[in-house]
């Protein structure tokens, strides 16, 4: 299951990268660039050519999301979910740095522990 | 070196086959492999290759965990026939900062995908190809020996 499937989204156009920035940058006021590989939502990078437009409209963040084989959709989450994400990324730092001391020695090896191989 | 490939939709016939071709080619170059992919990508490689001739000791990664795992490598190499393949290859050279090279390749090359790539620092190759491996086999080649320079 995709990250994205965590979140209550609604798909508003889909398209080529550079016509959802387009279509975002068209019908949103309140809008920020980002860089590529920004996550804006837990678990949910950017994926695109900066700058990445992120738009806040309502209670709802807007943002373009790359899927490889379906292409490029405009998302909007409710921004109370990306609150709650954010809280819930702040706790699991708070808890990292209670760990880190125990992990900080071996951070390259477990990120490629994370691989499988065949 | 410690090469990462990028496979986006394995949709284009001769995706495989030449990713296996890159693959030998890194391997007898003594580099390390690691493949971030798209699932069904992988499942085909795995299919490919069902005695891991190939495969044995090449790690692999869902394309999207390896923007959020990132680790240490030597060079990006991405395959692209469509919009978001560049686009995944264009946001991988910016998280990993590390010389990346893009094979563009389909039935007509879109100037548009080699624009954006060259303008993100993307060294970039076109091969006219979709069906016949050929054309893309000897611009991995090309590539290959870029890594030997760089």
């Amino acid at each position: 299951m995709s990250c994205i499937d965590n979140y209550h989204y609604d798909i508003i156009y889909k398209g080529s990268f550079k016509e959802c920035a387009q279509y975002i940058k068209n019908n949103y006021k309140n809008i920020r660039d980002l860089k590529a590989g920004d996550e804006v939502i837990e678990g949910v990078m950017l994926i695109g050519k900066p700058p990445i437009p992120v738009a806040y409209h309502d209670d709802y963040i807007i943002f373009p999301y790359t899927k490889p084989c379906y292409g490029t959709y405009v998302l909007r989450v409710p921004l109370k979910e990306y609150i709650k994400s954010h809280k819930e990324e702040n706790n699991k730092k708070d808890d990292k740095k209670d760990k880190k001391s125990n992990s900080d020695s071996g951070s390259v090896k477990n990120i490629l522990s994370k691989l499988k191989f065949w | 070196m410690r090469i990462l490939v990028i496979l986006g939709c394995p949709e284009p016939p001769l995706l495989i086959p030449s990713f296996i071709y890159l693959l030998n080619m890194l391997k007898n170059n003594r580099h390390e492999v690691i493949i971030s992919a798209n699932p069904a990508a992988l499942k085909l490689i795995e299919a490919s290759d069902p005695e891991k001739y190939y495969l044995k000791g090449v790690g692999f990664q869902n394309i999207d965990e390896g923007l959020k795992n990132k680790f240490d490598v030597d060079g990006i190499i991405g395959f692209a026939h469509n919009d978001p393949a560049i686009n995944y290859i264009i946001t991988y050279k910016a998280v990993y900062n590390e010389k990346t090279f893009a094979l563009v390749f389909n039935k007509d090359i879109n100037q548009e995908f080699v624009r954006n790539l060259e303008e993100e620092g993307v060294i970039t190759f076109t091969a006219r190809a979709f069906h016949n491996p050929m054309p893309v086999l000897v611009k991995l080649k090309n590539i290959v020996n870029n890594l030997k320079n760089h």
